[in-house]
């Protein structure tokens, strides 16, 4: 098991692992790892953002505004601070 | 019959609650709108139901006060029969939900609205065979076009599911092997406990599963320490907290579901996104915001003065027949001109400025702009202690502040409510705004009138961050759904300005109209003399006529009144005849930020307390009088 997920994490060499607050535009990511209380964890769940779901970033507000992402149906805007505790990677 | 009705935000049950039901709930493009309960009872081919409009959820685990208040409702209330709405395009996440209700065992009829969006995303569901995978009856619907209603609530005067009658979910939805034994094996650790009547045993096992607190305290030692083990055991198999497995587990579920019954074809070209591109972009959508916003304004001023002046001149006409025959010191006269004056004043002055601005109000909220405000925002909200999800409280503020108290309970700390709700007052709600056109841009024109907008803007920003230093925590962070555009109806627009319409109409007017003959009767009987001695220190602080006193005072009472009132104690509608222009603007300023209304203080005393609403009633007075004593100043030295 161990093996086999090391080599998923290493077998996509362009993969990026980033926060959602500076992925770049356009790029389909998918979540590693969402920190934080667990109520806030859940309320982003809920709207799709969660561990394993992919995520594309749509657009970001100036000057550290919100962040809006695209879920498999939603559009939803996160608060940098909230965008920033969701790790993800970048799938090429 | 009890009925309810639920679904998650945005999905239109509220639309279809008010098809039905009339004019009893407002609906709003944002999420969060409803927060409380609409009721109403609705007769049915002669039978008589009660529906209940219950907030939107996301799911039962009771996350936010929307999802507490619909929880208890359905565990607590004898509920015959749940609709659950859904809106078609994002049937998959929907679903998920779905499962989660199943497992209440209440019947249930699937109602799937939005399919016009679904389609245009160029998502085909097949309803039969959801219904027949859910065990549930499905209708679809359109509900913001009225169809399928009919179709909706003739199933539920007969629920059936083919041609057996409905009761709950028969269908077979389970989960992995592994995770089915961790709910079994709790579920028999509660035979012979005592549930509360009509809720199934695996419902709950899985919510004690889940860590529901409610469920966990109700419990007994022996049941809490069972799911204490249970979450333990879910935990050490998934490497991840229980409720995470069990939300996983229903995700799987919905998504085989969603699978099995949709097909995906190319969705229609969207002029929507285009539309996003530009108002949400990153510099552009700054000044769109502003002409927006200002283009909002220029409307409710030019309508509103047009008609404002039409009508006053009638009411003046009007006034001069009526009191023909009477003595201008007698009691009937005061009597006449006092009732003719508050009927003058609030259909006259306030109701050509409020009609339009509600409209407008009410297009801006369905188009769904009202989100990208939040997203624009957020970034400086944060900066003063407030996330975007506080847009909503401040912005219903515009329009009357006591929906804007009564939503900030969508926030989540006690702290960002008081915050929410000091700044939703200090905007100037809809009565404010009619003082503010009918004076300033009136007299001194539309330009001052902005500028006393754009400096109440400044002025909430910096109490932000003022309450902020003194009260600091770290906010959350805001989290929010932001909609698709849809082209405002008529329906919903005609439906929301009526409700805040008719609040004026059925109390601010009589109100209106008794303020007037008590004022009326006070100056006939040498009173107001007194009143105005007792406040000739504020007034001449800010360099007003004592007279102006008495009308702030009635101004707690409704702050319409003071605009009236200043024009029923000045003697005539040509104000300026009589005060400055710098009188005019201290007053206004003065008016629009100070001490709130009754209606006011009632909400947030059930908002924040007593305590908290005192602190927030002394910081506008204070805030009032020194802004206008400032402005009063600044004035004289522009004006004149």
């Amino acid at each position: 098991m161990a093996a086999a997920k090391t080599s998923k994490e290493f077998s996509v060499d362009t993969a990026q692992v980033t926060s959602l607050d500076r992925a770049q535009e356009r790029d389909a990511v998918e979540v590693l790892e969402v920190s934080g209380p667990r109520n806030v964890a859940n309320s982003l769940a809920q709207l799709g953002i969660r561990v394993g779901e992919v995520l594309r970033v749509r657009r970001s507000a100036p000057l550290g505004g919100a962040v809006l992402v695209e879920t498999r149906e939603r559009s939803v805007a996160l608060g940098r601070g909230l965008a920033r505790r969701v790790k993800v990677q970048t799938r090429s | 019959m009890k009925v309810a009705l639920l679904g998650q935000p945005n999905c239109g049950k509220s639309t279809i609650f008010n098809a039905v039901a009339g004019y009893r709930s407002a609906t709003g493009n944002f999420p969060g709108t409803t927060v409380e309960l609409a009721w109403s009872k609705v007769r049915l081919n002669g039978q008589v139901i009660e529906l209940v409009d219950l907030p939107g959820i996301y799911s039962l685990t009771a996350s936010s006060p929307a999802e507490e208040v619909a929880k208890k409702f359905l565990l607590e209330q004898e509920v015959n029969l749940i609709i659950h709405v859904m809106d078609a395009s994002m049937l998959s996440r929907s679903l998920e939900l779905t499962l989660e209700l199943r497992e209440m065992g209440i019947p249930m009829i699937v109602c799937l609205n939005m399919t016009d969006e679904a389609r245009r995303k160029g998502i085909t569901i097949s309803a039969p065979k959801l219904s027949e995978l859910l065990g549930l009856p499905v209708v679809e619907t359109v509900a913001s076009r009225g169809e399928g209603v009919r179709d909706l609530f003739l199933a539920v005067k007969n629920p059936t599911h083919g041609s057996r009658p409905v009761k709950t979910g028969t269908a077979d939805i389970s989960w992995h092997t592994d995770v089915e034994g961790a709910v079994s094996k709790m579920q028999s650790s509660l035979n012979g406990t005592a549930t509360r009547n009509h809720v199934p045993p695996r419902f709950v096992a899985i919510k004690l599963l889940e860590g529901d607190e409610g469920f966990l305290a109700a419990a007994s030692p022996q049941v809490r320490a069972a799911a204490q083990e249970g979450r333990r055991s879910l935990e050490q198999s998934h490497g991840r907290p229980a409720e995470s497995v069990i939300m996983s587990e229903r995700h799987d579920r919905s998504m085989h579901l969603f699978e099995q019954v949709a097909t995906l074809s190319r969705p229609k070209p969207d002029f929507r996104i285009a539309l996003d591109n530009l108002l949400m972009h990153s510099f552009w959508g700054y000044p769109l915001l502003l002409a927006i916003l200002g283009g909002f304004f220029w409307a409710v001023f030019g309508i509103g003065s047009a008609l404002e002046t039409a009508f006053t001149r009638a009411f003046d006409a009007g006034f001069h027949l009526l009191a023909s025959g009477l003595v201008p010191t007698s009691l009937a006269y005061t009597v006449v001109k006092g009732v003719w004056d508050g009927l003058a004043g609030g259909v006259g002055i306030v109701l050509p400025y409020l009609i339009p601005f509600l409209i407008g109000l009410a297009i801006l909220e369905d188009i769904g702009y009202l989100p990208r405000v939040a997203y624009l925002m957020d970034g400086l909200l944060h900066r003063v202690g407030l996330h975007g999800t506080s847009m909503l409280p401040l912005i219903l503020g515009y329009g009357c502040s006591v929906p804007a108290c009564l939503a900030t309970r969508i926030l989540p700390s006690r702290r960002d409510r008081f915050l929410a709700s000091v700044l939703s007052i200090i905007v100037p709600c809809s009565a404010r705004s009619t003082v503010i056109f009918a004076l300033v841009a009136f007299y001194l024109g539309p330009a001052w009138a902005l500028a006393i907008y754009a400096f109440n803007g400044v002025v909430v920003i910096l109490s932000g961050w003022l309450l902020t230093r003194i009260w600091p925590e770290v906010s959350a962070g805001m989290i929010l759904e932001v909609p698709n555009y849809h082209w405002p109806t008529l329906r919903v627009v005609t439906m929301k300005t009526w409700l805040r319409l008719r609040e004026f109409v059925m109390i601010g007017l009589p109100l209106l109209v008794g303020g007037s003959v008590a004022l009326g009767l006070m100056s006939h009987w040498r009173l107001d003399a007194f009143v105005n001695r007792a406040w000739s220190p504020l007034a001449s602080l800010l360099g007003l006529p004592a007279i102006l006193g008495t009308i702030l005072i009635f101004g707690i009472l409704r702050k319409e009144l003071t605009l009236v009132m200043l024009v029923q104690v000045l003697g005539t509608t040509h104000v300026t005849s009589i005060i400055t222009p710098a009188q005019l603007l201290t007053f206004t300023v003065f008016v629009t930020f100070y001490f709130p209304c009754v209606a006011t203080l009632g909400a947030l005393l059930k908002e924040v307390g007593g305590k908290l609403t005192a602190l927030a009633a002394a910081y506008t007075t204070v805030l009032a009088i020194a802004l206008s004593v400032a402005v009063r100043l600044l004035s004289s030295a522009i004006l004149s």
